[in-house]
């Protein structure tokens, strides 16, 4: 049962509700809009809360402004979600289309019988696709026989051997099962729970649905949810890739398998193949196998289509609209705009008209160095944005694209929560300890250099700034910090006192400790900021990953800065990700994980507009860029301008 | 020739007439094309724009003035445009009709609407919540210091309003004289920390000058001369807390513990009311 149903205008008045007195989901309304609506995070339109448990299924309707935004525990599986909210969009719409179009909102809305008899069919239209395929196969059509036969035509102890060498973990029991090969209850039993869950699957894929929601929640079942975390739907397809090169037969076989994880919803349990190419994917569609009539195609294919369609190097490619004798860029001169609109007829927005749109921009942000799996959650939330809006007179589709791009873009740059360094230096100072700042990120990206130059710019604010050298490993490391220091000093040398100081203790110790140490230091000698050095490593390198975690979790800084660089591409989701994920998993004790904070975005001088990482990185993590590194010397600090970024993505 | 001439006529004026209509038509297109270049966008300087921080009550007060009730409202994607009318018996036009746009309070959108309606600004209600402003008092600082940066703003003399909600409700809310204080103490050491902030990359630097008076430590909002600062307090829910339950169809599910508020005591409207009576009216 639903929890919670609300229709809103965009502007935030309520217009209809259920329970219409209950307080406490305004809270989760909000958050739910706060983060998938307007971040653009939604893009699949289905949103898992991570303070209460509850699913969240939202449908924006672009024509009157309106969303229809529900939610029910995470316990239950409503798989009829999507096809409710298809439904009383639908009905809302018909019933009140006057009112809505002059937007009258202050009449009340007696939606309730509506809404009753909605619910009512959609769930029962659930139950009764459910009854359906009870009806047990014949033998031809099981999976043993399929199963003998292969074991029949292969070797038959080279494919149990192979099983056993490659199969990951997880499928362990799996394995068993297939080397037995006797018992006949199971495969029938599993292929109805697979049935089961497909159908529950492709319900819910009738929309938007990508494969990467699924391993999301499924790796939301594994580990604590936590908020801005993009669970990794990276790690598992990397196991999964595993699996599909594997020969063909065995494949088969052990996809039919459900996961033995403990099933608690009962959906989405499957190992989907997302990543998958295109020759496997076909031997782990399992809907040839389910004898169903209502089954279409299995889960959309999505990034197979993606690896195909890598766009070309060279000039971008001119938006087709609508003729295609027009030579109509992304920029729109006033007589080209006069050709294509529609000027006498007022055009609804449908899917396939944004499609070839959305399809240019999604290339022209991965040739701009945005990551791809970003670029195409990005292209999604402008779709939905736009589908369904009316056209009207004069308006042109590439322009409207263009600005709801623009939209995306600017509010993803926008941070959430100001950062303000100094004014929280000031809180520090009241408080009698000093403020520290960390620095984290792989191998040379500039960690040490920004880290001098942060140290100018708060010394040139008249506060004192004490540096501490914990990356004990690299050569010169500690020499290099020296030298900054011994500069910087040369530079503010008004007072007395020496303003910046270095507190290292050599190399090869413990970084946890010296930072420990420093932060104590810093109090007694009352600086105002600390700023910690660490050694820069990659992202899944285990034991470092955990000494990282060690040192934040340990001396719990104000600020965690990551540190990229502007030249990554890819490359960036993966690092913040992992990160993130592996300051999570090791916090120990801690109840409240420590997460990255911030980013320090480098070397942005070297890309000319190619600024895609900068989405990438703020897309992923949900945290704003602090500062831009524009060159190598201590005054080439800035802000980010979120819109002179965007300017140039969208050039 | 008489037939040549006969001839020669009417094709000119044939020909003139296509012209004629040719450039009607196409002055009529111009026309058009230039009024939707603009949509919704009011004359300069004749709106009543509604600004605070998330979940103040911005979107509660619009429904009081343009529909003069209280719907139960979410966090708002979009912003509100509305109309209220405004009578006053005691002036010689009875009543006026003035625009309402309520501006979304999320950090993310709050900029860039801020920025395409503050050109239709004649006077801002900024509104905040005063049960949470001393958790919330930085970022509300921030946008009070932009808005009173805004050099359009300055030259003409745009009256503020500081209206302080949610004075309602019962557990310990802070008063006016706190509010005012808490922000004066927030927005010096925000004028200390901005000039000396790291620069926007490639921003365009305005050479704004700051607010209040440069020479003073602290800042003070009597310091400002170009802007009519004034502090009320009231609540948007005040008495209109049963209104909620007519809106929406279901008597059963009204429970009115927990949604609205306890009695109040004349916390209300009232004092809003009179500012926009006077910004209006002069």
């Amino acid at each position: 049962m639903l929890d919670f149903f609300y229709i809103l205008t965009k502007g935030g008045l309520v217009l209809w509700c259920v329970p219409s007195s209950a307080t406490q989901f305004i809270k989760i309304v909000n958050n739910a809009i706060d983060k998938a609506v307007l971040q653009g995070q939604g893009s699949t339109q289905k949103w898992v809360t991570p303070t209460s448990p509850h699913h969240i299924h939202y449908k924006l309707d672009n024509e009157f402004d309106l969303v229809f935004i529900l939610g029910y525990q995470k316990t239950l599986n409503i798989s009829y979600a999507d096809k409710f909210l298809n439904e009383i969009q639908k009905r809302f719409r018909d019933q009140y289309k006057d009112d809505l179009t002059i937007g009258g909102f202050n009449r009340s809305f007696p939606f309730r019988v509506t809404y009753e008899n909605v619910l009512w069919d959609v769930e029962h239209a659930e139950e009764e696709a459910k009854k359906v395929p009870r009806a047990p196969r014949s033998y031809e059509e099981s999976d043993k026989k399929r199963k003998t036969d292969k074991i029949v035509t292969k070797k038959g102890d080279v494919a149990i051997d192979e099983k056993k060498k490659k199969k990951p973990k997880q499928m362990a029991k799996s394995n068993k099962q297939s080397e037995t090969n006797v018992q006949n209850e199971e495969p029938i039993e599993e292929e109805v729970e697979i049935n089961e869950e497909e159908i529950n699957n492709n319900n819910e894929n009738v929309t938007e649905e990508t494969t990467e929601q699924s391993l999301i929640n499924q790796e939301e079942k594994d580990s604590v949810p936590l908020e801005e975390i993009q669970q990794l739907p990276l790690s598992i397809p990397e196991k999964l890739s595993a699996l599909g090169r594997k020969p063909a037969p065995f494949s088969k076989a052990a996809a039919n398998k459900p996961s033995p994880k403990p099933q608690k919803g009962g959906s989405k349990k499957q190992m989907a193949p997302s990543n998958d190419t295109k020759n496997d994917t076909s031997n782990l569609d399992r809907s040839s196998k389910a004898d169903l009539g209502k089954l279409n195609n299995g889960r959309p294919i999505i990034n197979a289509a993606l690896l195909a369609a890598r766009p070309e190097q060279g000039d971008l490619k001119t938006m087709i609209v609508e003729s295609p004798s027009l030579t109509s860029g992304l920029v729109d001169g006033f007589w080209s705009k006069l050709k294509k609109v529609n000027v006498f007829a007022s055009k609804t927005l449908t899917a396939e008209d944004l499609h070839a749109g959305v399809e240019t921009m999604r290339e022209h942000l991965i040739a701009k160095n945005v990551a791809s799996d970003v670029a195409e959650k990005i292209c999604e939330s402008v779709s939905t944005k736009l589908a369904g809006k009316t056209l009207g007179s004069f308006e042109s589709l590439t322009s409207n694209i263009r600005q709801a791009m623009r939209d995306t873009l600017v509010m993803i740059l926008t941070p959430k929560r100001r950062i303000d360094i100094l004014r929280d230096v000031v809180d520090a100072q009241k408080a009698r300890r000093p403020y520290s700042i960390t620095f984290c990120g792989v191998n040379g990206v500039g960690k040490s250099t920004n880290l001098a130059k942060v140290a100018y710019w708060l010394s040139g604010n008249n506060l004192r700034v004490l540096i501490a050298g914990c990356d004990t490993f690299r050569a010169g490391a500690i020499e290099q910090l020296k030298t900054h220091v011994n500069h910087l000093n040369n530079i503010f040398n008004e007072k007395n006192m020496q303003m910046i100081e270095l507190y290292q203790r050599g190399y090869g110790k413990d970084a946890a400790g010296i930072a420990a140490e420093a932060i104590n230091y810093a109090k007694d000698k009352k600086f105002d900021v600390v700023l910690i050095d660490t050694a820069g490593r990659m992202q899944n390198d285990e034991p470092l990953m955990i000494a990282l975690a060690k040192l934040i979790h340990v001396n719990n800084p104000d600020l965690v800065l990551f540190v990229g660089e502007a030249l990554v591409g890819n490359e960036a989701v993966d690092q913040v990700t992992k990160f993130n994920q592996a300051l999570v998993d090791n916090a120990r004790l801690h109840s409240n994980p420590r997460v990255i904070d911030g980013i320090v975005l480098t070397k942005f001088d070297t890309i000319d507009d190619k600024v895609g990482a900068a989405i990438s990185m703020t897309y992923t993590t949900d945290k704003p860029i602090v500062f831009v590194g524009i060159g190598q010397q201590y005054q080439d600090l800035k802000t980010l301008n979120a819109d002179v970024v965007t300017e140039a993505l969208l050039k | 020739d008489v037939d040549g001439e006969l001839l020669s006529e009417p094709s000119q004026t044939f020909a003139l007439t296509i012209l004629i209509s040719l450039l009607v038509v196409f002055l009529t297109i111009f026309i058009l094309w230039w009024i939707k270049r603009r949509p919704g966008s009011y004359r300069r300087g004749e709106c009543l724009l509604l600004c605070g921080s998330s979940n103040s009550g911005k979107t509660l007060l619009f429904c009081r003035f343009t529909m003069g009730l209280a719907k139960r409202t979410i966090t708002s994607m979009a912003t509100n445009k509305g109309s209220m009318t405004l009578e006053n018996s005691s002036s010689d036009r009875p009543w006026k009709k003035i625009h309402v746009i309520d501006i979304p309070g999320n950090l993310r959108i709050r900029q860039r609407d801020f920025n395409t309606n503050k050109s239709s600004a004649k006077a801002i209600i900024f509104v905040i919540d005063s049960t949470t402003i001393k958790e919330e008092s930085k970022d509300v600082s921030d946008y009070l210091y932009d808005i009173l940066r805004e050099k359009s703003f300055r030259q003409q003399r745009l009256p503020i309003l500081i209206f302080c909600n949610k004075q309602d409700i019962n557990n310990d809310v802070e008063t006016v004289q706190s509010i005012r204080a808490l922000l004066e103490n927030e927005l010096t050491m925000k004028r200390k920390t901005r000039a000396s902030a790291v620069d926007v990359h490639q921003g365009k630097s305005d050479a704004v000058d700051d607010i209040g008076q440069l020479g003073k430590e602290k800042f003070e909002f009597n310091d400002i001369k170009d802007i009519q600062i004034t502090f009320v307090e009231g609540s948007a829910l005040g008495n209109e807390k049963k209104s909620f339950a007519d809106q929406y169809d279901d008597e059963a599910d009204i429970d009115s513990a927990g949604d609205e508020t306890d009695a109040d005591g004349g916390m209300n409207l009232d004092q809003v009311y009179d500012w926009i009576t006077k910004v209006w009216m002069k």
